[in-house]
């Protein structure tokens, strides 16, 4: 299909995938990403395996990805690079491509939205202590600490009894958050079991209220059940500093078992916070007139057509995923616009 | 290039695999070993109800299909394959835990009870009927059951008007769907109520299901689904030459071909719920995902081999099959060299893994492709 | 001479390599890589042909179970490396010249620790047979 081309708004691994998915179809892309890098929030996805087998987490797809849409010749990446004044103009849509100030008018024939998401920030869970108590950190912490420094690097923290709990902004209608962002639990519950494992003598505890189990891939729960780790159902209502000891959190909870308040004291509190729309699909939503759902994330009536025709939505954008998944939706975005342009070019 | 795409299984899966193959202009050979679902007609579609594939030869690009549907046999060829033929369910009295009695039911036999609106098996008028729905009962239910049977809870409160309540140990809403869903519910009067380790106990009075905060009493209890893979699997999979996992579905549960369909086979890929737990939207994704797979390979002029590939010295070549039994893509046959029969590597659909080199017992498979310092080179060997 | 061959899946040892190297990083002197393209076809030669080539040590690396592209790959390379390891122990050079372990792309920063401790460690010493 030459003298098309097609513009990715945002360079994680959605934006990624489906710039060499059209690639590979022969569709020229410009994929726009804000940071001086590719591969937005999985960098900071760290290997998650236990005793020698993958988890599944999927952090291990990014790598090959981000270096092959660098070596296609049919994808223009963009760093360091925003766009504005995004609109339709006739069949195609015209755009300012803004790197180092420097502005550059464009046109695409049509535009895949992958921009992702961000961390839910977990200071606005204020009774859980995060930012004040230096005991209580995020999966994203977490996360971030193991991959930036290696497996072993809560290994010599003497960590006696650790806690995750499971929602922390998520599934939370009071702050206009009633959506489940499906990737806590799974990332929660491996990053346990990675810890379960390379510290045997801790303790865990996960705090939840459902855990999302289904899928093949799942398998996660019922291993981390057999290796010992206790699972309570019911968030804790608040976290403090302990009286007995300044390094511990003590943790509130309702015990649903004997119905009464109980308080569990822990050396390192995880939350499991969850994922929300990033502020740039406000503004492209707003710029371009397409419809968002009632969380925010771009409205898509099949799987990653957007309300406006020439218009798609790849990946967390539209709604919570897994790096896997978030392939997946990507690789459908890209057929889908595809299809748009063979419709289109005639 | 023949771009012609075979599609096996009957299931809805294998539709919308159809769906977006023919919107891609690909020719599609579908068959399936029952009716086939309806299909949006086509020329570019060939339909093979009721047949099974008995045979399979070639490779990614050519392969060949022998259909045995009685009383005429068929030959598709096709360039690349995808296998979509769903899962199955098993029956309610498959697991002895679950109470055999009239009031307890599965999610079809309530479906059907459903469309048929009057009495249940006279036990009282359905409006003044508690119905229990219970996920998560003898397994934690996939996102296909779960979203089946609150649809269905939904359905039954909307149509009888009667109690409805949710039994479950972790509820799934990890998708917009069942977000939505289990919100309508609760909105609409539907309590939900948390599973304990106990089983249901029934008799003439009702069902009693114990849960978190008491014991609840019910008038039927519904049980979701429970699914398996299809007992035919292990049997297409041999003919295909494609591997299962330890849990019976499709493909080796490998993050890397998990997720985008992919066999350990060129050219053959998976698509919907013979390899993933899924609802309905999620097998659709899953077959654009498939399609998109095929169309990526397909749509090159001519297949090109991977960059770096195996070769057999056919003259150092023992024939001792250790190469066509270690291969895990099932890219190495017999073959003649003129007067010799030795292995040899189809290069279309060589990984370049090397497994075959490393286990040759006599070195007589090379690596070609990969640059190999001096220090490693054969040459150097005493 | 090469204090530490590192032989590995260039699908997770070399992306591992490769990410660590576009933050700066240069493997140190004495140390070379030697990509395979899966664990799979690591030959137990590999490892002797590195050690004989004057290396101190060798590091093997391959994949997590269920992240090898050939899927049992990671099998075949810790088989091999533990076939190696035996040889030496007979000849009584010292097994631990070998080291092997599992990576994934996202584990640049393992991999650089892994590199450090093992080209800072005393040499081997031979020893008796068993």
């Amino acid at each position: 299909m030459p003298n098309t081309s097609v513009v990715i708004i945002g360079g994680g691994i959605s934006g990624v995938a489906a710039a060499l998915n059209l690639a590979q179809r022969g569709v020229a892309v410009d994929l726009v990403e804000r940071e001086p890098r590719l591969g937005g929030n999985t960098l900071d996805v760290c290997c998650k395996a236990v005793n020698g087998q993958c988890q599944h987490c999927g952090g291990c797809l990014v790598a090959e990805r981000l270096r092959a849409v660098c070596a296609e010749p049919l994808v223009t990446v963009h760093l360091s690079s925003t766009i504005t004044n995004i609109q339709p103009a006739g069949d195609t849509f015209s755009y300012q491509l803004v790197t180092a100030n420097v502005k550059q008018a464009k046109s695409a024939r049509a535009v895949i939205a992958a921009t992702g998401f961000d961390h839910i920030d977990a200071r606005t869970k204020g009774p859980y202590g995060y930012g004040a108590l230096s005991m209580v950190i995020t999966g994203e912490d977490m996360e971030r600490r193991l991959r930036a420094e290696g497996q072993s690097v809560y290994d010599c923290a003497v960590l006696r009894d650790v806690a995750f709990i499971q929602c922390v902004g998520s599934r939370d209608e009071h702050a206009n958050r009633g959506w489940c962002s499906q990737v806590c639990c799974r990332y929660a519950v491996r990053l346990a079991r990675l810890l379960g494992a390379r510290s045997p003598q801790t303790n865990i505890t996960i705090f939840k209220m459902d855990i999302q189990t289904a899928g093949r891939d799942s398998q996660a729960f019922a291993l981390a059940q057999q290796e010992g780790i206790r699972f309570i159902c019911g968030l804790p209502a608040v976290v403090r500093r302990s009286e007995k000891d300044s390094a511990k959190a003590a943790l509130l909870f309702d015990d649903i078992n004997t119905g009464q308040f109980r308080t569990n004291e822990f050396d390192l509190v995880v939350l499991a916070t969850g994922i929300e729309p990033r502020s740039d699909a406000l503004q492209l939503a707003e710029t371009l007139g397409v419809e968002r759902n009632r969380f925010g994330f771009l409205a898509s009536q099949d799987g990653a057509a957007l309300s406006i025709p020439g218009i798609f939505a790849a990946g967390c954008c539209q709604s919570p995923r897994s790096i896997s998944e978030s392939i997946v939706h990507a690789t459908a975005a890209a057929e889908a616009c595809y299809r748009y342009l063979q419709e289109h070019t005639q | 290039m023949n771009k012609t795409v075979a599609v096996l299984g009957g299931s809805a899966d294998a539709g919308w695999v159809v769906e977006e193959l023919l919107a891609l202009s690909y020719s599609v050979a579908w068959v399936g070993q029952e009716d086939l679902p309806d299909s949006p007609r086509s020329d570019g579609l060939r339909a093979y109800p009721r047949s099974r594939v008995s045979a399979v030869s070639g490779c990614v690009g050519s392969f060949r299909l022998e259909l045995s549907a009685p009383p005429e046999r068929a030959v598709i060829d096709a360039a690349a394959i995808i296998v979509a033929m769903g899962n199955q369910r098993l029956p309610l009295g498959a697991d002895a835990r679950i109470p055999a009695h009239p009031r307890v039911l599965s999610t079809q036999v309530l479906a059907e009870r459903l469309s048929a609106p009057r009495q249940i098996s006279g036990i009282a008028p359905a409006q003044r009927q508690h119905i229990l729905f219970a996920l998560d009962m003898l397994e934690l239910s996939g996102k296909q059951a779960v979203v089946e049977t609150l649809e269905l809870a939904l359905r039954t409160h909307d149509t009888w008007h009667c109690e409805v309540s949710v039994l479950y140990r972790e509820l799934q809403v990890d998708s917009d769907l069942l977000e939505s869903l289990t919100r309508t519910m609760r909105e609409q009067g539907i309590v939900f109520h948390r599973l304990q380790d106990a089983l249901p106990v029934v008799d003439d009075s009702g069902v009693h299901v114990k849960h978190a905060d008491g014991v609840l009493d019910g008038d039927l209890l519904v049980i979701a689904p429970v699914v398996r893979p299809r007992s035919d699997s292990a049997e297409l999979a041999g003919l295909l030459r494609i591997a299962l996992g330890a849990d019976g579905y499709f493909q080796q549960l490998n993050v890397r071909s998990y997720r985008p369909g992919l066999s350990n086979r060129k050219g053959i890929y998976l698509a919907g719920r013979c390899h993933l737990d899924a609802d309905d939207a999620g097998a659709r994704a899953d077959a654009a995902q498939a399609a998109a797979n095929v169309a990526i390979l397909l749509g090159q002029d001519h297949l090109q081999p991977e960059t770096v590939i195996a070769e057999v010295g056919s003259t150092k070549c023992i024939r001792c099959l250790t190469c066509i039994r270690t291969c895990p893509h099932a890219a190495v046959e017999l073959a003649a060299y003129g007067q010799v029969t030795a292995a040899k590597v189809v290069e279309l659909a060589c990984f370049g893994c090397g497994a075959c080199a490393a286990n040759c017992p006599v070195r007589a498979i090379t690596m070609k492709g990969i640059d190999v310092p001096v220090w490693l080179q054969e040459a150097a060997l005493v | 001479m090469n204090k530490l061959v590192i032989i590995g899946c260039d699908r997770s040892a070399g992306e591992a390599l490769r990410s660590l190297q576009e933050t700066g990083y240069c493997l140190p002197e004495g140390v070379i890589y030697q990509p395979l393209p899966c664990g799979g076809s690591l030959d137990v030669l590999h490892v002797l042909r590195a050690l004989e080539s004057g290396a101190e040590r060798v590091l093997v690396l391959s994949c997590y179970a269920d992240a090898c592209r050939s899927f049992n790959g990671n099998t075949w390379a810790e088989k091999r490396t533990a076939a190696a390891q035996a040889l030496l122990t007979e000849a009584g050079l010292g097994q631990e010249r070998i080291t092997y372990r599992q990576v994934s792309p996202n584990m640049s920063a393992d991999l650089g620790a892994w590199i450090h401790t093992l080209i800072n460690l005393e040499p081997v010493e031979a020893q008796d047979r068993a």
